[in-house]
């Protein structure tokens, strides 16, 4: 009995670990930095990798995304849009552009998104929903020009688009197997049995 | 146990890791958005036409003596799947249909504002083809792309719709050119000869805040309509915007050329005040008309109330009426319009 209870006891311990390593590893909201401005911000530990192999992961991750620059040192920029609730289904209220820095050092690196900047849309001539041309607004003034439930939305949406190009980055700078094609399903021949 | 234990440890690790990969990347929703509006005007010569109802500052929309009336209700759907997307706008009131769409030759109308499909080639290129508002000009049919609730005089006469297959090719977010072949008559839903019809937008934005679009459309049934349509966003309270333009019908029938002017401030995050300055004149000695419109937005959520001063000033008595009835080169209006987008 006791063997048993010791053993549930290291066993939820365990669980509650993960959960909280887990829970560290996805950041549900922006953090600030030290001049007050809006960022994504994560250091990882990869024990026994050098800072070239990191910055060559960083380097094929930042291909993809379209950039890249100096030694050691990674700088991309990309957008997504963001969406508010209307009368009937979401609709796109803006886009958020920003910059990803990718920062390598020996058995360690870094990723920072930060300089937050939100275009708004509205409809356009083509029954579309369109940028607003020379309206860009800085995430930290948003609460100023778009009250506080739309800003907190658009914050929440920012977040966690940084929080999955940020797994998509780990998967790179992990090495880890991109999911392949499924397999075409298996031929069986049913005539000789 | 300890096995037991490790292995369990193991499990738990793939399963978050593997939920913290996951993050496949979803095609944008099904998008339905639009607009309703409706509106007051009074004309002080209190002019009204006794057929009409109209009174003496005659645009493209709100032309109804001391009356509310309405706009319309406009709904736009759109959709992206992938590269393919479609964008369908419908629109039901007089704004939406015979002061905006044609009708069909029977007389109804298919209510229809755009109607068209596109496609991604690549990044940066982009076809598209159907229905669609036209690209020429600085004012749209819909009063939510508006600061100004009238509209001008180079709107009404320039195109509103052009049927036509475009592809667009963005160079960067400082330039893309559009080029395409339309139908040969404006606002139609269907070809008067063919689809023979060129057109072009060259867009810069030279730095930031300052926005340019130098168009032409130019056919055999149609004529040839440049057109400039550039904005700067200088401060954030102060934008100035500029629209010229020159129409030339076809065989020396004669146009139109025109410049307006819109200088705006905005003096709270809910209040913005517009003037718009008009100098349009038709071609081979025609009548010339200076319009100056003086509105106010005022923001509340997505209702937007526009209360607006107009004045007209023609260098002919023809067009306009005073309060005797008498011909006269001046009219003033006031309108106050409410403007609900979703």
């Amino acid at each position: 009995m006791d063997g048993y209870l010791y053993f549930m006891k290291k066993l939820l311990f365990s669980a509650a670990l993960l959960l909280l390593i887990q829970t560290a590893w996805a950041q549900k909201d922006l953090q600030v930095d030290e001049n007050n401005r809006f960022v994504y911000y994560e250091v990882v530990d990869k024990p026994g990798v050098s800072t070239d192999t990191l910055f060559q992961r960083g380097m094929v991750f930042a291909k993809k995304a379209g950039k890249s620059t100096a030694p050691n040192s990674i700088t991309t920029k990309g957008k997504f849009t963001v969406y508010a609730s209307s009368l009937a289904s979401k609709k796109d209220a803006g886009e958020i552009s920003y910059v990803l820095t990718i920062d390598t050092k020996d058995q360690k690196y870094r990723y920072k998104f930060g300089t937050f900047i939100f275009k708004p849309y509205r409809f356009d001539r083509y029954g579309s929903m369109s940028a607003v041309p020379g309206v860009e607004i800085d995430l930290e003034r948003m609460a100023s020009k778009y009250g506080q439930k739309d800003t907190e939305s658009y914050l929440t949406q920012a977040a966690e688009y940084c929080k999955a190009t940020a797994a998509n980055l780990k998967m790179y700078m992990d090495r880890a197997q991109i999911a392949k094609k499924a397999d075409a399903p298996k031929k069986v021949a049913t005539e000789n049995w | 146990m300890k096995k037991k234990l490790l292995l369990f440890s193991l499990f738990a690790a793939t399963v978050f890791t593997a939920s913290a990969q996951d993050a496949p990347k979803a095609d944008p929703p099904l998008v339905i958005s639009g607009s309703v509006d409706t509106y007051f005007k009074y004309d002080f010569s209190k002019h009204r036409d006794p057929s009409t109802g109209y009174s003496n500052i005659g645009t493209s929309f709100a032309n109804e003596q001391n009356s509310i009336s309405i706009g319309m209700i406009d709904l736009g759907l759109k959709k992206k799947v992938g590269k393919a997307a479609f964008v369908g706008e419908l629109a039901f009131g007089p704004r939406g249909q015979y002061q905006s769409v044609p009708n069909s030759p029977n007389g109804d109308s298919f209510h229809i504002q755009n109607l068209y499909v596109s496609y991604d080639l690549t990044d940066k290129f982009t076809l598209t083809g159907g229905y669609m508002g036209t690209f020429i000009g600085y004012e749209v049919i819909s009063p939510v792309g508006n600061f100004n609730y009238s509209t001008s005089y180079l709107f009404t006469n320039g195109p509103f719709q052009n049927a036509g297959l475009k592809g667009t090719y963005v160079f960067s977010d400082k330039a893309s050119l559009m080029a395409g072949i339309f139908q040969d008559s404006w606002n139609s839903y269907q070809s008067t000869f063919d689809v023979s019809s060129f057109g072009a937008q060259l867009f810069l934005s030279p730095v930031k805040g300052w926005t340019a679009y130098l168009n032409v459309i130019t056919g055999s049934v149609s004529g040839t309509e440049f057109d400039i349509t550039t904005a700067y966003q200088i401060t954030d309270a102060f934008k100035f915007g500029v629209n010229a333009a020159t129409w030339s019908a076809p065989h020396d029938g004669g146009g139109f050329s025109g410049v307006a002017l819109y200088p705006q401030i905005a003096a709270s995050s809910t209040v913005s005040f517009g003037l718009r300055g008009e100098y349009f004149k038709y071609k081979d000695g025609g009548p010339s008309v200076k319009a100056f419109t003086l509105t106010s937005n005022i923001k509340a959520g997505p209702l937007t109330v526009i209360p607006e001063v107009r004045l007209d000033r023609w260098n002919t008595d023809e067009f306009f009426k005073d309060s005797d009835g008498f011909a006269t080169k001046k009219a003033s209006q006031f309108v106050l319009a409410a403007v609900y987008a979703f």
